[in-house]
C-alpha cells in the first residue's frame, strides 16, 4: 500500500507521507515533525521551505533567536503568552519554543503559579 | 562552602498594615544577614492580585530578596519564613542563570529598591 502511494508523489510534496512513519496512526494529523525527510534534498533552515510546508512557516524559538530575552519567573506578563485561556502551558507546537527553552518556560511558569502570579486553573472556567 | 545566589519572594498578608509589613521586611532582611547573606537586595513590589485566593486573600503584598549565601545555612531562612504569621506564602529559588546586563539596565529604574548593599539591580526581565 505504502509503495502504491510513494510512487504516484513527486519528490517535493507539502504533505507528509502516513506510510513512512510507523507510528503514525491513520487518523493524525499530518504535521512534519523536523529532520529531513528521507530521500529530500533540504537544506535546513530555520524558518524551514515554505513549499515542502503544509501550515506555512516553521515557528523559531523567540528565546533562541534572541539570545537577550531571560525566562524570569517573576515577569507574568511575559510568561502569560505561554498559557492558554484555561490556564494551562501550551505545548511546543504552539508555543513555537525549542526543547531547551520551553523547559525553562515550563518551570518559571510553575514556580509564577506557586507565587500566584499566574493561575493554576482560570477562575473564569470555575463558576 | 560556596555561596550560592537565592531569591526568595514571599507574600505578605494585606491585612498586617505597612508598618508591619516593613517590620516583616525588616525582620527578615535581619535573618538573611545573620545567616551570612551577602549583597542583599530588597524589593518591594507592593501590593498585588492574586490569580488565586491564599489564605482567602485576593490581594497580597509582594517583597523580594535577592542574596548569596552558603547552601546549608539557607534553610535557617526558610524556618524564619515558615513560621511567620504575616507571610502567607514564600519561594525561596536558587538562581544560576542571570539576566544579561542590558535587560537588567534597562528594568532596573522600575523596580523600586529600599536597601541595596551591593549595586545589584534584582533579576526582573521583560518581554
Amino acid at each position: 500500500m505504502a509503495d502504491e502511494i510513494r510512487s504516484e508523489r513527486p519528490a517535493t510534496r507539502p504533505t507528509p507521507r502516513p506510510g513512512e512513519r510507523p507510528a503514525a496512526r491513520p487518523g493524525a494529523r499530518p504535521e512534519y515533525r523536523g529532520g529531513a525527510r528521507p530521500g529530500s534534498d533540504s537544506t535546513r533552515r530555520p524558518g524551514g521551505d515554505a513549499s515542502r510546508r503544509p501550515f506555512g512557516r516553521k515557528k523559531v524559538c523567540a528565546y533562541c533567536k534572541n539570545k537577550e530575552l531571560f525566562i524570569d519567573y517573576k515577569d507574568a506578563r511575559v510568561l502569560r503568552q505561554f498559557i492558554s485561556e484555561r490556564g494551562k502551558i501550551t505545548p511546543r507546537r504552539i508555543s513555537g519554543a525549542c526543547a531547551r527553552h520551553q523547559r525553562e518556560i515550563a518551570i518559571a511558569l510553575k514556580r509564577a503559579r506557586n507565587l500566584a502570579l499566574l493561575p493554576f486553573a482560570s477562575s473564569r472556567f470555575e463558576e | 562552602m560556596q555561596e550560592r545566589h537565592y531569591e526568595t519572594v514571599c507574600i505578605i498578608n494585606p491585612d498586617v498594615g505597612e508598618e508591619a509589613a516593613k517590620e516583616i521586611v525588616k525582620k527578615i532582611s535581619g535573618v538573611i544577614e545573620k545567616q551570612k547573606g551577602v549583597a542583599l537586595v530588597v524589593s518591594d513590589w507592593g501590593r498585588k492580585r492574586m490569580t488565586y485566593p491564599i489564605a482567602k486573600k485576593t490581594s497580597g503584598h509582594y517583597v523580594l530578596f535577592s542574596y548569596d549565601m552558603p547552601p546549608d545555612i539557607e534553610k535557617e531562612v526558610e524556618l524564619a519564613l515558615r513560621y511567620h504569621e504575616g507571610i502567607i506564602r514564600y519561594q525561596t529559588v536558587r538562581v544560576e542563570k542571570r539576566p544579561p546586563k542590558k535587560v537588567q539596565e534597562a528594568k532596573a529604574p522600575q523596580v523600586k529598591v529600599e536597601e541595596a548593599k551591593a549595586p545589584q539591580p534584582e533579576g526582573g526581565a521583560n518581554g
